[in-house]
């Protein structure tokens, strides 16, 4: 909708940095499938401890990635997005664990999915926010704050 | 004395209740420490360096380690099919949180957008 140039939004926040939000919510998945491997050995055996450290891993990256992208949008936006995170499990789930899927999961996916949609797509028009460029940190913020549905 | 009564009133509940509780602390516990991430997101920082090492982040993730802990001490008793009902507290705490301290403001379109995910998560686990 708005001009080829402008930086485009998803609510309130510049397109990029909502794509770099959900590949960090993929990564954050994962550190689920991690731990999820680690349970799957006994407590304290090399197994484990590998999966345990993996987890690890793969959450200090997410970590690091989310201090970033914190600067860029409202806690509340980053946490209404972070479901997202349930579907994946479940599509490492069916994939790696071979876990059955239910039509509850299905439905409740669904769901979800709509929630995150309604959640993350109120907004003001872009025209109305102040410049693209460097607004990361508390100009973002209190832009963010003066948005009224 | 106090501690007494506190493990008093902590003895009320029957097995489950308890570590269930435990549970919900973790993920209150963990709530909480996000708003600290953000809090210190919203801050200027010298260097990148510091916008990691500053005591309320480290703080942040010292919390959510224990919540770690927390967590699998609770899932000891408490059987994972909880989880999905557990879990999702987060999603009504950190947004409280986030308007209590940070002032973030919740649009109404938001707060359905958030109700409307947490009935998909129940559904999801049921």
């Amino acid at each position: 909708m708005s001009g080829e140039k402008k930086t485009r939004f998803v609510g309130e926040v510049p397109l990029k940095w909502f794509v770099l939000l959900h590949l960090s919510l993929v990564v954050n998945s994962l550190a689920g499938t991690a731990s999820k491997l680690a349970g799957r050995h006994k407590f304290l055996s090399f197994g484990f401890l590998f999966w345990y450290f993996m987890m690890l891993l793969i959450t200090m990256a997410f970590a690091v990635a989310w201090q970033q992208i914190l600067k860029h949008m409202s806690l509340t936006f980053a946490f209404t997005n972070k479901p997202i995170t349930i579907i994946w499990g479940l599509i490492w789930g069916v994939s790696i664990f071979r876990e059955t899927l239910s039509w509850k999961m299905i439905l409740g996916s669904a769901i979800i999915l709509v929630g995150i949609i309604v959640g993350v797509s109120d907004t003001v028009d872009p025209d109305a926010k102040p410049g693209t460029k460097g607004q990361g940190k508390l100009s973002g913020t209190s832009r963010e704050t003066e948005v009224e549905a | 004395m106090k501690m007494s009564l506190l493990a008093g009133g902590f003895s009320m509940f029957q097995g489950l209740e308890k570590y269930i509780i435990v549970w919900i602390i973790s993920v209150l516990i963990s709530s909480i420490a996000q708003v600290m991430l953000k809090a210190e997101a919203n801050k200027e920082h010298e260097s990148r360096l510091k916008e990691y090492l500053n005591p309320m982040v480290v703080t942040a993730y010292a919390i959510f380690f224990l919540s770690t802990f927390l967590t699998m001490y609770a899932l000891k008793y408490v059987p994972l099919t909880y989880s999905p009902i557990i879990e999702p507290l987060s999603y009504i705490f950190v947004p409280v949180i986030g308007v209590l301290v940070l002032k973030e403001k919740l649009s109404k379109r938001r707060v359905l957008g958030i109700l409307i995910m947490l009935v998909g998560i129940v559904i999801f686990s049921m």
